[in-house]
């Protein structure tokens, strides 16, 4: 059951400076990811859905690599691989040593065996050396490169805009046989075949008319295709796909989604999928979590999700999203305001400025955490869980 | 009528050879009519307005058809008039709101003089109180506080930017207003809000409208008919329930069926095989036939006319999808 993950983020955050001065400490943040715990299993895909400035993007980033968390564990096929995820070692060994050895080392034997989960993976270890610090450290820090390089192949990310995304002055078969370069696979013979196969499963047929051309010759659900082929040659357990389809027009856009699940069911893969269209959400995931400056407000298989909304967030956005069907009418959004800036949020729930069912104790207390309602659908909300009168 | 625009032709003159991105357009507008024009990028939607109200870069052609705007003393030819002729009519007959709001305006005035400048450019009689007064009615009518006239645009969120882009094309109290993907780079909430605002000043003004956008659900919401342009061509051109009920042309079955939605059921989404043609060279018959599954050998070599098949319903296809019919379409 525990090896169906292939992703787990726990309390996940990232905040970026605000207002930096030359001298001085800096005393704003910008919330941009708050406190956020997803699980994908494999060959299932997660939708993360929210407006823009959510934070949704922010979350991809971090997962890749492309930013460092600033709190937060993240587990990828059962292994703990935030140390990789930091640029500098000495971060990566204050997260060691604050996550596992100053936790592990206060505990005794029966307690560090009674731990469940991914600590429990990592306790055996501390045991196994005798609780010896520093080679337990030691195996988190030796060969990093090497196992940084080893976590690229595992998660790969699609970016959104296929006209940037690709270097213009490579060929097709330089951009997707770059990762094969980096990572030192086969041979060049090896290689042609390889990018070849690639392509053409991607929908470049026939694959040797689109090799040697150059990204400009391609119309852009083309130059999308190579660029999820670019993702999918390193064959990895899990791919970032940051709106991979909103910039395609509709007629090509269909092809490019079905494209994406049919990969993921051959390649044995799960997506993050980011997004802000609900109903491309809804084609593309089986769970949906929906995020709020920062944080997840509802979670849950996405149809579920989408045809019964229980935050008022979801609900709002869920109404405004426009119908194909000019004699469908639809429920008038209930939100207030607009999207405040996340820097310094205040302590209460996010959604409270904006909420029209908002109470006093939506107020006094804290952001609230996410609630079971039903199975696999959770909710951050006072009102809804009844704890608030 | 209002607007009737008569077989509209204008290419763009580049280097490999012409583009033609508006070749034969015909539709009419009656006031307090909206029409919704779909299509997708490159389709020469924006062209259209662009060729309207003649605000074409250098390099455009004008290939004939006729403009004819009726602004209650008998229909004028935009075509036939000069550059200061034509000033009379933008803003007063005919204004628009353009695509990218956060760029429409000026950042180093404040808005309401922006909106000011244009009232008095076109009544240079109107005193700036009367001016005044008539921008707080406008800021009043598109949801905006009057009492940011006097701020800047960067005070501004882009969703009130787009009202004010809004509030300044309703400024000189336009026949015709052509919104161009006002929109789409809102989020949907408050994109909502835009749309909403947007359909009910048209209906109490008693505007007429022509919507342009991508996003065939935006449109839906919008538009009381709509034309379904493909490579510079309309396709199909009906009332907005008929087009969504009963789609003729394969195209906008296709476009219909590829369309995802939160509500209904998840039904199978279509896959339109190919790519929109480039229009320096477009197919010899119909341009859609190189994509379409019902094309035969007349499709391929002999274009299909444009024509009413009922009242209000106009198509251009040699083999119009039935009711209930199945199309199948063969994605690669």
């Amino acid at each position: 059951m525990q090896n169906d993950t292939v992703l787990k983020i726990e309390g996940l955050r990232k905040l970026f400076p605000a207002h930096r001065r030359i001298f001085g400490r800096i005393r704003h943040f910008v919330h941009a990811v708050d406190d956020i715990s997803v699980e994908i299993k494999r060959k299932e895909s997660l939708a993360l859905v929210g407006e823009s400035g959510c934070g949704k993007t922010t979350t991809g980033k971090v997962l890749v690599g492309l930013e460092e968390p600033t709190d937060g564990r993240i587990i990828v096929e059962q292994e703990d691989v935030t140390p990789l995820l930091y640029d500098s070692e000495s971060l990566a060994r204050r997260y060691v040593e604050r996550t596992y050895v100053e936790r592990f080392s206060k505990m005794t034997d029966e307690e560090l065996e009674r731990l469940s989960g991914i600590d429990r993976i990592y306790a055996e270890r501390f045991l196994k050396l005798s609780k010896n610090a520093p080679k337990f450290l030691a195996e988190f820090l030796d060969n990093r490169r090497e196992r940084i390089w080893q976590l690229r192949r595992r998660v790969q990310m699609i970016f959104q805009d296929p006209y940037e995304s690709l270097n213009p002055r490579m060929t097709i078969f330089d951009i997707v046989s770059e990762p094969l370069n980096i990572h030192d696979i086969g041979n060049l013979k090896e290689r042609e075949d390889r990018v070849a196969e690639m392509l053409a499963s991607v929908g470049l047929t026939p694959p040797e008319t689109f090799m040697f051309r150059f990204p400009h010759e391609l119309s852009g659900g083309q130059r999308q295709r190579v660029a999820i082929a670019r993702a999918l040659i390193l064959n990895p357990s899990f791919v970032v796909a940051d709106e991979p389809t909103s910039m395609l027009d509709v007629s090509i856009r269909t092809g490019v989604m079905k494209l994406m699940m049919k990969l993921a069911e051959d390649h044995h893969m799960s997506y993050l999928y980011i997004t802000h269209d609900l109903a491309v959400a809804r084609y593309m995931s089986n769970n949906i979590a929906v995020m709020y400056l920062g944080k997840i407000v509802e979670t849950g298989s996405t149809e579920e999700v989408l045809q019964n909304p229980l935050h008022p967030y979801t609900k709002a956005l869920l109404a405004a999203v426009p119908i194909p069907d000019p004699e469908q009418k639809r429920k008038e959004p209930n939100i207030k305001g607009s999207v405040p800036k996340p820097i310094d949020p205040p302590k209460r729930c996010r959604f409270f400025d904006r909420c029209p069912y908002a109470v006093e104790y939506c107020e006094k207390n804290d952001h609230p955490q996410l609630v079971e309602i039903s199975s696999n659908h959770k909710v951050a909300c006072y009102v809804v869980s009844g704890e608030a009168k | 009528m209002l607007l009737s625009v008569k077989d509209l032709r204008m290419h763009y003159k580049t280097k490999m050879g012409y583009v033609k991105a508006v070749d034969g357009i015909n539709f009419d507008l009656d006031s307090g009519e909206s029409l919704g024009i779909v299509g997708e990028s490159g389709c020469g939607k924006t062209s259209i307005s662009m060729t309207i109200l003649r605000l074409l870069p250098d390099n455009a052609e004008f290939r004939g058809g006729k403009v004819l705007f009726d602004m209650g003393s008998g229909p004028v030819d935009f075509v036939s008039l000069d550059e200061s002729e034509m000033r009379h009519y933008r803003w007063r007959g005919i204004s628009m709101i353009f695509q990218a709001a956060m760029n429409s305006l000026n950042p180093v005035y404040k808005v309401g003089d922006q909106i000011i400048e244009a009232i008095q450019n076109h009544f240079p009689q109107t005193p700036i109180d009367k001016a005044r007064q008539k921008v707080a009615e406008l800021f009043e009518l598109v949801g905006l506080d009057p009492s940011r006239m006097d701020q800047y645009p960067h005070q501004y969120s882009g969703g009130m930017k787009q009202r004010a882009v809004i509030a300044m094309a309703l400024a000189c109290d336009p026949k015709v207003i052509i919104a161009d993907e006002p929109t789409t780079a809102l989020d949907v909430i408050v994109q909502d809000r835009i749309l909403k605002e947007v359909r009910k000043i048209q209906k109490k003004l008693n505007m007429a409208m022509i919507y342009i956008s991508h996003d065939i659900a935006v449109i839906a919401e919008v538009s009381d008919k709509i034309a379904v342009m493909y490579a510079g061509k309309f396709a199909e051109l009906a009332d907005s329930v008929t087009i969504f009920k009963k789609p003729m042309h394969p195209y906008t079955y296709g476009l219909m069926h590829a369309f995802p939605s939160t509500v209904g059921e998840k039904t199978d989404l279509v896959t339109i095989p190919g790519e929109p043609p480039n229009l320096l060279n477009p197919p010899k018959g119909c341009r859609f036939a190189p994509r379409c599954p019902k094309a035969d050998e007349m499709c391929q070599n002999q274009e299909p006319e444009y024509v009413e098949v009922e009242k209000g319903h106009f198509v251009a296809c040699h083999h119009p999808v039935k009711v209930g019919e199945v199309v199948q379409f063969y994605a690669e």
